[in-house]
């Protein structure tokens, strides 16, 4: 097995970011997950700049982005990473518990990867993220320049 | 003294006295002894013997006359009556001597018969003879007087003669009678008097006194003679001389008589006048010699000694005249011979005309007669026709006569009488006669079913004298119909421009109405007159000016044959009207543009209702737009709204099962059996929360989302919805019947969701039945109707039919959840959705026993 992927996160309700990581948890994949409260922390995370102005390069296997955020919202910052050079490959999976088909729309045209509504049941929640983080931390390879850290 | 004569029975004298020797002249001695009749002269034997005889027979019987008158010639052969008284003598004894006494009656005689010869001339006179007495009474009238007058005889004896008086003749008259007569000289004079019937007669009367031996008047002589028919002839007789005199003095015709040796009796004032002679009387003697050339006179002798010879007249005769100067004239002349009443040639007659004039007029005339058929032949369907002073026609062309049945030989040189049927004369010939007044005039007249129309007119020399009348003679009955058929088109125009139930205008180039009917006037509120002292473009409302002067523009340039457009004019009283206008140009034959046709349509009714339509549009949009707007406020709202309860109302739900799940496995080993139901419980309610947040969403997403009509297979859509739900339902026997069904308009993604959500009741509403029976299809439609009735039918618990109002409403469920589950959504979605395609839901059943769901679709 290839080492896992590192997987950033951007969730501003801090109940859905426990119960997110509690689900990655299950398989090991939490720790390789960076939360960021909003889009403008993901954003500041990408581009190292902020308090992540001296995290230590690479980027994340996958951006997991709940839709509705403050600040930045997840769209946004969809958009931002599709049109920057550097950070366009990156896949980016929307988590979020809208159906609105006005959001599928958008977020596909702008070129989302994936797009998972969260269950109300937790059990089907955790399944769900479970899964994402799998498939993308571990089974997807992801574009080149994406740090892989060996599990240990 | 009377002679005495015996004579003795044998006749023989035997004594006479010398009386009787005197009156017998002869002496005693010749005469006794001798026999009686031997006195006389002349006697023969035979008569003396016849006188004895009768002697001695009466002597024998004694029937001698005593008295007797006898005519005797005596014996020197002179004649004598005697008057003779005989008597016998008787003598005793001797044979009676008879004496006879002689008395001469031969002067006595005479004047009887004179005297009688007198009186029957008298009575038997043809005179009208009175004779009244010296104080004039009368004392005899004669037949005659009777016969005249009417009176008798006695009626008028002893009477005066002033009883004819019939106060006609002058009172001085009478007096002159009587001192004339009185004076015993003779009167002499006419009497206008009266008949006893009353009936008036003239006498011309001589009176004279008659007087005695001893020269006193004892009587007045009357001899008279009625003198009334002379009277009559003698006043014919003046008139006569009268009329010819008026003639000889005034006709302005030549008349002449002339004796048998051609010289001059009489001519008439203007003959003398022509030969410069004072006084007509002046000609007496004169012949023609003395007047015209020699030449000239010898002809016009000639022609007299012929009539006079033959007693043939010449008439109408134009003779050339040439005077003594060389000079020429025409006379017109009729010669005839005079006659005395009993037929004797007394000498000749004549009467002539100077035609001058007219025969250089004609010799003109016929220099231009070549002109005038040119005239005519150049005037099509015309003739023309050219008379005298006398009607008489003296030039006919033209090709119109022929068809006219005339011809230039029938008619020139003809009378009008003679050259025209009776009916035509009395119709041209007053006007041919007004023409020699001067007239010129023109009348039309219908031959057959063809009019001509005729114009006189007069033709006049250079001295401005008429010498001849013209007819100029046109066949109009084309123009005729023309002009008939014109006046019956412009009558149905003018009615129809009249009353027409449109204004209509004729508008010349620059914009001046020419002609405009009452419905314009009416529409615009002028009068006519003021209209026609008006152009479009002064009463267009100012707004459409500028267009309007640019499509009559275009129009009369002939870039657009007409238009039509909706206009304003302004009114008199200045309100403004609103018209439909259609304009076409009219042009002449040239085709240059002669004015236009408008025809306007008061439209004012129709433009308010247009305007209150275009505000209340105007208003509506208004609205609408408003509202619109406030719709897409909620919409947008609604949408934040199903937003947030998308992101987060469904994210506490998640939290609640995700915390109680945690909660579970941290503290599920020291839970009693209770509090982890109780947790269980919370976590299904969050489920349940959850889906009913989803159900909710997807329904207001039905109602907002665009839909978009393509053909749709529900047939298909139910076979596959079908294979889905089967999938589900693996476990269980479901018995599909699914029916051919026609194709609809609709939004397959809608229907899909219409589909599912009946289909999938049907298969949750079956569950308790053995085998689910389910049956899909679409009711038989009626012909031309587009709307089809599709249904799905189950053998499910079915429902209550006095719930089923209920069935379609959100959140209504007839079912607890326990026994099926649901949100209450589904079929509000059904009903929304077949709303939205203009359809009707409804549904059957009974509870047990299965339901039915209906909705319509168009084809």
């Amino acid at each position: 097995m290839s080492g896992i992927k590192s997987i950033l996160l951007a969730e501003d309700d801090p109940r859905d970011q426990e119960l997110t990581l509690t689900a990655l948890n299950e398989y090991n994949l939490a720790n390789e997950v960076t939360v960021t409260n909003d889009g403008e922390e993901a954003l500041d995370y990408l581009y190292r700049r902020g308090k992540y102005a001296s995290r230590p390069e690479g980027n994340p296997a996958v951006i997991m982005l709940d839709l509705k955020m403050p600040k930045v919202d997840g769209i946004e910052v969809l958009r931002q990473v599709r049109s920057d050079p550097v950070l366009k490959l990156l896949p980016v999976v929307f988590l979020t518990s809208s159906r609105e088909e006005g959001d599928l729309l958008r977020s596909y045209e702008l070129g989302v990867n994936a797009y998972v509504v969260k269950p109300v049941d937790f059990r089907e929640f955790a399944v769900k993220v479970r899964q994402l983080g799998l498939f993308w931390a571990v089974v997807n390879e992801p574009p080149p320049g994406v740090v892989k850290r060996s599990r240990s | 003294m009377d002679g005495m004569r015996i004579v003795d029975d044998a006749g023989t004298i035997v004594q006479v006295n010398d009386a009787f020797c005197h009156m017998m002249k002869k002496s005693r001695v010749d005469l006794l002894g001798q026999l009686f009749p031997c006195v006389y002269k002349h006697q023969t034997w035979e008569e003396i013997e016849g006188a004895l005889q009768g002697y001695r027979t009466r002597y024998g019987s004694r029937t001698l006359p005593t008295h007797s008158v006898a005519d005797a010639i005596l014996w020197d052969g002179s004649t004598k009556t005697f008057e003779v008284t005989n008597t016998y003598l008787d003598i005793e004894g001797e044979k009676p001597l008879v004496l006879s006494m002689f008395r001469d009656a031969t002067e006595r005689k005479k004047s009887e018969s004179v005297v009688r010869t007198l009186s029957q001339a008298v009575e038997q006179s043809k005179a009208i003879i009175v004779i009244t007495n010296n104080s004039g009474n009368i004392e005899y009238v004669n037949p005659e007087f009777s016969a005249v007058t009417g009176y008798t005889r006695d009626e008028v004896l002893g009477s005066n003669p002033r009883i004819l008086k019939s106060g006609f003749t002058p009172n001085e008259e009478y007096g002159r009678l009587w001192s004339a007569i009185l004076s015993g000289r003779e009167w002499r004079g006419e009497f206008h008097n009266r008949k006893k019937n009353g009936e008036f007669f003239w006498e011309s009367v001589s009176i004279s006194p008659i007087r005695d031996t001893n020269g006193i008047i004892t009587h007045f002589l009357s001899v008279g003679e009625d003198v009334t028919e002379r009277k009559k002839v003698e006043l014919a007789l003046a008139q006569q001389r009268y009329f010819i005199q008026s003639l000889m003095d005034n006709v302005p015709e030549n008349i002449y008589f002339k004796d048998q040796n051609s010289r001059f009796l009489a001519i008439s004032r203007s003959f003398a006048l022509l030969l410069g002679l004072k006084d007509p009387s002046e000609i007496v003697g004169k012949w023609d010699f003395d007047i015209f050339a020699k030449e000239h006179a010898q002809a016009s002798y000639d022609d007299d000694q012929r009539i006079m010879s033959t007693g043939e007249s010449i008439v109408s005769k134009e003779e050339q005249v040439v005077w003594p100067d060389g000079s020429l004239s025409w006379f017109l002349t009729t010669k005839m011979p005079w006659r005395s009443p009993d037929g004797k040639i007394l000498g000749t007659f004549g009467l002539s005309r100077d035609i001058t004039d007219r025969k250089h007029a004609e010799q003109a005339l016929r220099l231009s007669e070549a002109r005038y058929h040119r005239l005519v032949e150049n005037i099509p369907n015309s003739a023309i026709l050219l008379f005298d002073r006398e009607l008489r026609f003296i030039l006919a062309d033209g090709p119109e006569l022929s068809i006219l049945g005339y011809s230039k030989e029938t008619m020139e040189g003809k009378p009008l009488h003679e050259a025209l049927p009776p009916d035509l004369v009395s119709q041209v010939e007053p006007h041919m006669r007004r023409v020699f007044r001067g007239d010129t005039l023109t009348s039309e007249l219908s031959v057959g079913s063809s009019f001509y129309s005729y114009t006189y007119l007069p033709l006049r020399n250079e001295k401005e004298a008429i010498v001849f009348g013209m007819i100029l003679l046109q066949n109009i009955t084309g123009r005729k119909i023309a002009e008939e058929a014109l006046r019956e088109s412009e009558e149905r125009f003018r009615t129809t421009f009249e009353q027409a139930a449109v204004g209509i205008a004729h508008v010349s180039p620059s914009g001046e109405f020419i002609r405009v009917n009452q419905r314009l006037c009416d529409i615009l509120g002028y009068t006519r007159e003021e209209l026609l002292n008006l152009t479009y473009q002064g009463i267009t409302h100012p707004d459409h000016l500028k267009v309007d002067i640019k499509d009559a523009n275009d129009l009369f340039a002939g870039r657009v044959e007409n238009y039509s457009k909706e206009k304003r004019y302004l009114r008199k009283d200045g309100t403004s009207v609103w018209v439909n206008l259609t304009v076409a140009s009219v042009r002449d034959s040239a085709g240059r543009p002669t004015h236009s046709i408008s025809v306007i349509e008061d439209i004012s009714a129709r433009k308010s209702v247009e305007e209150e339509i275009h505000l209340l549009n105007e208003e509506l949009e208004e609205r609408v737009i408003e509202r619109t707007a406030q719709l897409q406020v909620a919409n947008k709202e609604l949408e934040s709204f199903s937003y947030s309860v998308s992101h987060d109302l469904r994210a506490p739900l998640r939290h609640i099962s995700g915390y109680v799940e945690l909660l579970k496995e941290n503290a599920g080993s020291v839970l009693d059996e209770r509090s982890l139901r109780y947790l269980t419980t919370v976590e299904t309610s969050a489920v349940r929360l959850g889906n009913l947040i989803d159900e909710l969403l997807a329904f207001s997403r039905v109602g907002r989302a665009e839909m978009q009509k393509v053909e749709v297979n529900i047939e298909e859509v139910a076979k596959d919805l079908q294979e889905e739900l089967g999938a589900e339902e693996k476990a269980r026997k479901i018995v599909w019947n699914v029916h051919p069904m026609p194709l609809v308009q609709a939004d397959p993604q809608l229907i899909r969701q219409v589909m599912a959500n009946l289909m999938s009741n049907a298969v949750k509403f079956t569950r308790g039945r053995q085998e689910s029976h389910i049956e899909i299809g679409c009711l038989p439609a009626a012909p031309h109707e587009s709307e089809r009735v599709f249904f799905i039918r189950d053998n499910g618990a079915g429902f209550d039919m006095k719930y089923a109002h209920k069935l379609f409403g959100v959140f209504q469920r007839l079912h607890s959840g326990d026994e099926f589950e649901g949100t209450g959504i589904g079929l509000a979605n059904v009903r929304r959705i077949i709303h939205r395609h203009g359809g009707k839901t409804w549904a059957e059943g009974k509870p047990g026993n299965g339901a039915t769901f209906y909705f319509t679709l168009s084809q």
